[in-house]
């Protein structure tokens, strides 16, 4: 046995590059496991976190209508109804130079109730300021984590600008808090200080509660109509819901990631048993057991998997930390601003891909041990009588795998809305075609040999034969390609779908030439007036959008006042617009997004609940609009109704309408001009500009999507090369043969290129139904479901076409390095291994 | 005279540890300079000054420190025994306000202490509250009367009928032309809700009203009580009602000094004896041992007039000590002489525990009074307070 191992080994050993490439393979494979995963739970769990350490221990939070909460509210709760366990909070947005934060605005006095922060910096004795003294006293000082303050290299005391409701404000930092880097998004300063930068004296945005289930239903009862009691863990989860969607869409490329990685561990964990066959039947007949030869194996995979799963996981968590910045910067600028100061190293996910790489290599190694060790001696040295078996269990696989393709069709019929089923879906579609490229690789190389006689010879015909000869090496590294490119390609047609959707839509709906505006409903409504009369502005539409809180869901109001040509703007999807416009206009009645329309399940003529300022009102649904809008679906609403129940005159938008488009860009200087004068720097752009802008920001929300298939091709590309050292390897005997019998070292290299080329080209076809599949369930499906976006399916044959090339070039590319080789081979050498 | 240094160096110790959740653990004497306590622009009590009243019940914003500091002893129907306390503290962090659109913005913070003291069951009981003296949420005014922080309150009733006139040993009091106060204050363990009457008009401490704390001129508070406030009203403890009745008194200091540098604390004794006699004094108690001569009280007569006490008039004698299971050694029981007006008083706790930890650690608690008074037998009930005694932190720590 231990001589057996040693053979084993010192073969190993002799084949540097081939256990090199083994243990590249089963790493990478880990790695890129480990990588999604972590990248994922980190953004996650940073998003969690700070949701949590802002929610504190409260229990309940007071929310109001779009102009927030009266404060004397909150001194009532607390003077007459003694209500101990609260805390006002005032919350906007601000930017500290390209970074976007929450601005938190807090009473420490009673922020020690519900929330816990250990502040540092200033406890320095010899320094004469507490932060209470400061906060209450000084305007303008404000609280960071302290891995913030050293990320902007900032230390207490420190003088900064900050740009708050559209203005420039003046903050000094007045201490940091040690807290992990959990609020590391946040700037947190006096409830005084927020009002005043915010210009909202007398209104809280929120406050929170610590109560028991008693205590909130007595509260309830006492609160004025415009308020409402919620509870704080819903508004959590309602805000991470509005997240989950593109969660789950990172989850799902974590799996894609899993499953390429695993073919991958696999391919190359089966090499290092298969390229040695010979030497296990030569063990056999010097006398090992099956038993030891199979245990032999078996150890050695395991060998392998914890030696390359080892290395997996710190090639993995590095790239787990390249990928979380764009997971990070995807969030904030959709959902909610989060810093992710660490990566979540956690147990479960190391041990994840660890587990996938052990599990991997050895069942990879299973099948041939099973086989090396169950052949008689000399049986087993002959590869053909494993290719005749690998032979007889292909199309059962294919049979196998088109069951699993019809499962994947009803999966997808039965369930109406799951998002589950439909990445089921797409997985048993994946497994599905894995499971037939095999046979339809065997079928299609059998009838493709002759032809290749007629165009190459017969090293051709030899080196296309080979692939369907030699399937038990080559299949999974034709599966792993295959399925690496066709999710390429299903997810480039769905991008690019998406994206022309979602340019069209942009299109029809910027309709005004000049747009300007502020977050939380900053514009100064002199400003308003005084664009709103600038020379060469013929008409001008206005929009508020607001976050409306019901229960555990969310509504993005949108409340506008419409300039006569924006109507068209807005393509009503289930209704006639001629006949919704004028109702919209007088009644109290709303217009859902068609993201929104497929989340609550409403549609025209049904009603819709929302809180206002007097209690909870029913608004008709008068149709559904199309709305790719990516902050959160809306519900939108006539600023002359919405004036009726919301007490909020403030605006955020403005959309102008010039007499002359070409004065565009004059106009724009003149707004900003005029901007400064009351002191707000705005955001003035041309309808172009916005929709760049707009298109950048979906753009980068799928960077992330392109780095995960960049990844999986890059895996399968390994795949390839690996399977095509192994093949060339075993065939140097066919090919010091081909050499003796006279062929070139060119027509060698020429062969090996014709048979990758060959495997390329397969995958490559495999992928485009395989990918248009892909790319149909996920616009179809995974969208639908998880956004309720409608996207038309732009079928590009461009992308179908390049996804070909791809498969080809990264099969080609594999094969470079052992066509070199077989290039360079010494005809006697080769053959003298007999 | 009452926490005035502690409170003032302890409020940006509060501040700065308190709510963070640190263990202070700096001396509070490297805090003293935090408030500020050298800015000149707040006015020093340097002269005797006019009082009148119900102004000078309301705050007095421009000094650093004030205080209503409310204590008393009541029986229930049954004869069960209850000491309080309630006072709200008022500090000015700065002298003005900054100017700001926000309510929030002020230089105001207040602070409430509420406890209970509960002989039956071997209980004390404490609460704490702060807040910013703005927005609502804490504050004081004159008319109506009212200081509060959350629903911590004392107030002046307006609608409400008035008590009617109280009997004290049989003699009948006129309290028609004192305005009634009501006071509420609770915690999760217990609540208060009682009206107080003043039996007697205010009484001005030390100098008119002056009372200097040391030699140094300006170390010196605005100072008056209100010895005995007839009070009733309920007491609900542990979900129980009580209906209880007995005396409370007021003590009202503004300031904007601190103790000299050589004092460490300070023994206040506020005694209302079956007499109708009252009996403040306050014991100034140097570093290294000894007595300030800068102690004094006010002994008030059953006619509210007054006799300024000095601190060579009063013999002061500890009888006993107890010691606190947190640190440090208070005296527990005394002998207070003062043969001028011919009485003799022994003072015992009705409770050894009534140590406060609130954010400075001080014993502040309900006292029984024996004792003779020109040879006759006087009994009575009191208040104690002893601060300076927990400064070291107990050993082991």
């Amino acid at each position: 046995m231990l001589t057996a191992a040693k053979a084993s080994l010192a073969y190993l050993w002799r084949q540097p590059w081939q256990l090199a490439m083994a243990i590249t393979g089963v790493c990478i494979g880990v790695a890129v496991i480990i990588a999604v995963d972590l990248a994922n739970a980190s953004a996650r769990l940073a998003f969690v976190e700070s949701l949590e350490t802002v929610t504190g221990e409260a229990s309940h939070q007071i929310v109001g209508g779009p102009g927030g909460i009266d404060e004397t509210l909150y001194a009532r709760l607390r003077t007459g109804h003694g209500l101990d366990d609260a805390a006002p909070v005032v919350e906007a947005e601000a930017q500290l130079g390209e970074r976007r934060f929450n601005l938190l605005g807090v009473d420490l006095f009673a922020e020690g109730a519900l929330r816990d922060y250990r502040f540092i910096g200033n406890t320095d004795a010899a320094s004469s300021d507490s932060l209470f003294r400061r906060f209450l006293l000084e305007p303008g000082s404000v609280v960071l984590s302290a891995q913030t303050a050293a990320a902007l290299s900032m230390s207490a005391g420190d003088t900064f600008e900050i740009a708050v409701g559209g203005r420039v404000e003046r903050a000094t930092l007045a201490a940091t808090f040690d807290d992990d880097g959990r609020l590391a998004a946040f700037v947190m300063t006096d409830i005084a200080t927020a009002q005043e930068w915010l210009r909202t004296p007398g209104r809280l945005s929120r406050i929170d509660l610590k109560l028991d289930g008693a205590e909130a239903d007595a509260l309830s009862a006492v609160l004025p109509s415009d308020v409402r009691l919620l509870n704080a863990a819903g508004r959590t989860r309602a805000t991470l819901e509005m997240s989950n969607a593109f969660m789950i869409n990172l989850h799902a490329m974590s799996l894609l990631a899993l499953l390429v990685g695993l073919f991958l561990i696999y391919n190359s964990a089966s090499f290092t048993v298969l390229q040695r066959r010979r030497l296990f039947g030569i063990l056999r007949a010097i006398g090992v057991t099956r038993r030891e030869l199979f245990a032999l194996i078996m150890s050695e995979a395991l060998l392998l998997g914890v030696a390359a799963g080892a290395l997996g996981i710190l090639l993995g968590v590095w790239l787990g930390e390249q990928l979380l910045f764009f997971v990070t910067r995807s969030i904030n600028d959709l959902y909610f601003r989060v810093a992710v100061t660490d990566v979540a190293v956690s147990d479960l996910t190391l041990f994840k891909g660890l587990a996938a790489g052990i599990l991997a290599s050895l069942a990879a190694a299973a099948v041939p041990a099973f086989e090396a060790a169950h052949s008689p001696p000399r049986l087993s040295l002959l590869r053909s009588t494993l290719e005749r078996r690998a032979g007889s269990l292909i199309p059962a696989a294919a049979v196998a795998g088109l069951g699993i393709l019809v499962l994947a069709s009803v999966t997808l019929r039965l369930s109406e809305t799951s998002l589950l089923a439909g990445l089921i879906a797409i997985f048993l579609l994946i497994l599905g075609a894995a499971l037939s490229i095999p046979w339809l690789v065997m079928k299609t190389t059998a009838r493709l040999a002759p032809l290749a006689d007629r165009v190459g010879g017969v090293a051709a015909r030899l080196a296309v034969a080979g692939i369907g000869n030699s399937l038990s090496r080559t299949g999974v590294a034709i599966i792993a390609l295959a399925v690496a490119v066709s999710a390429s390609v299903g997810v480039s047609i769905m991008v690019d779908s998406f994206r022309s959707s979602v340019n069209d839509w942009l299109e029809q709906t910027l309709r005004a030439d000049v747009y300007l505006g502020l977050p939380d409903g900053g514009l100064d409504p002199g400003l308003v007036e005084a664009v709103a009369s600038l020379d060469g502005v013929q008409a001008y539409s206005t929009s508020r959008r607001s976050l409306l809180v019901t229960g555990d869901r969310q509504t993005r109001l949108i409340a506008l006042d419409m300039a006569p040509g924006s109507y068209a703007g807005t393509e009503i999807l289930d209704a006639d617009a001629a006949a919704v416009w004028p109702q919209w206009e007088s009644r109290d009645a709303v217009l859902i997004s068609e993201p929104y329309a497929w989340q609550s399940g409403l549609s025209a003529g049904d009603s819709l609940l929302l809180p206002t300022d007097r209690g909870e009102r029913a608004f008709d649904v008068l149709g559904v609009y199309q709305s790719y809008d990516l902050n959160g679906s809306g519900v939108m609403i006539s600023r002359s109704i919405y004036d009726r129940h919301w007490q909020d005159r403030r605006i955020d938008s403005m959309g102008l309408y010039l007499a002359d488009e070409d004065s565009t860009a004059a106009l724009i200087e003149r707004v900003e001009a005029l901007g400064k004068t009351f002191e707000q720097t705005l955001f003035a752009n041309s309808n172009v500009a916005v929709r760049d802008l707009s298109l950048s920001i979906f753009d980068r929300t799928f960077v992330i999507t392109n780095i995960l298939y960049w990844l999986a091709i890059g895996v399968a590309v390994v795949g390839i090369l690996g399977s095509m050292l192994a093949l060339e390897l075993e065939r140097s005997r066919e090919l010091g043969l081909l050499r003796a019998l006279g062929l070139t070292p060119g027509q060698l290299a020429q062969s090996i290129g014709v048979q990758t080329g060959t495997i390329g080209l397969l995958s490559g076809l495999a992928s485009i139904p395989l990918g248009a599949a892909m790319a149909w369930v996920l616009i179809e499906v995974i969208n639908r479901r998880a956004f309720g976006w409608k996207i038309a399916v732009d079928l590009e044959p461009l992308y179908l076409g390049a996804g070909v090339l791809l498969a080809v070039g990264a099969a080609i590319a594999g094969g470079l390095y052992p066509a070199w080789r077989a290039a360079t081979i010494q005809p006697a050498e080769a053959m003298r291994e007999e | 005279m009452k926490n005035s240094v502690s409170f003032v160096l302890c409020l940006p110790c509060l501040l700065l540890l308190g709510l963070a959740g640190i263990a202070p653990a700096e001396e509070s004497t490297e805090l003293a300079g935090l408030l500020g306590s050298d800015d000149p622009r707040f006015p020093r009590a340097l002269e005797p000054r006019v009082f009148s009243f119900p102004e000078d019940h309301g705050p007095h914003l421009d000094y650093r420190n004030e205080w209503w500091y409310i204590t008393g002893n009541l029986d229930d129907r049954d004869g069960r025994r209850f000491g309080y306390e309630l006072t709200i503290f008022r500090f000015a962090l700065a002298p003005y306000a900054p100017e700001s659109t926000s309510a929030w913005r002020s230089n105001q913070v207040y602070i409430g202490h509420l406890a209970l003291t509960d002989p039956e069951d071997e209980r004390f009981l404490v609460a704490e509250k702060f807040s910013r003296g703005a927005a609502g949420l804490a504050g004081a005014r004159v008319t109506p009367f009212s200081v509060w922080i959350d629903d911590w309150r004392i107030e002046e009733k307006i609608d409400d009928e008035r008590i009617d006139d109280r009997k004290i040993d049989d003699k009948k009091i006129d309290t028609k032309n004192e305005p009634t106060w009501r006071l509420r204050a609770s915690d999760d363990r217990f609540s208060l809700d009682f009206e107080l009457v003043s039996a007697k008009p205010p009484v001005l401490n030390g100098v008119d009203g002056l009372s200097q704390k040391s030699d140094e001129l300006g170390n010196a508070s605005y100072y008056y009580s209100l010895t005995r406030l007839l009070t009733r009203g309920e007491l609900t403890l542990d979900g129980r009602r009580h209906a209880v009745s007995g005396a409370s008194w007021l003590d009202r200091e503004w300031s904007s000094s601190a103790l000299a540098a050589d004092q460490v604390g300070w023994d206040w004794f506020a005694l209302q004896l079956d007499n109708n006699y009252e009996l403040m004094f306050y014991s100034l108690r140097r570093r290294g041992g000894g007595q300030d001569p800068n102690s004094a009280g006010t002994l008030t007569a059953p006619d509210g007039t007054t006799k300024k006490i000095g601190a060579d008039e009063l013999a002061l004698d500890v009888l006993d000590t107890w010691q606190s299971p947190a640190g440090g050694s208070y005296p527990a029981r005394w002998r207070i002489a003062v043969p001028a007006e011919g009485l003799e008083l022994e003072v015992v706790p009705v409770l050894a525990d009534q140590e406060l930890f609130t954010t400075v650690r001080y014993w502040e608690g309900a006292v029984d009074v024996r004792g003779t008074a020109g040879g006759q037998a006087v009994s009575g009930r009191g208040y104690v307070e002893l601060t300076g005694y927990a400064e070291q932190p107990p050993p082991g720590r």
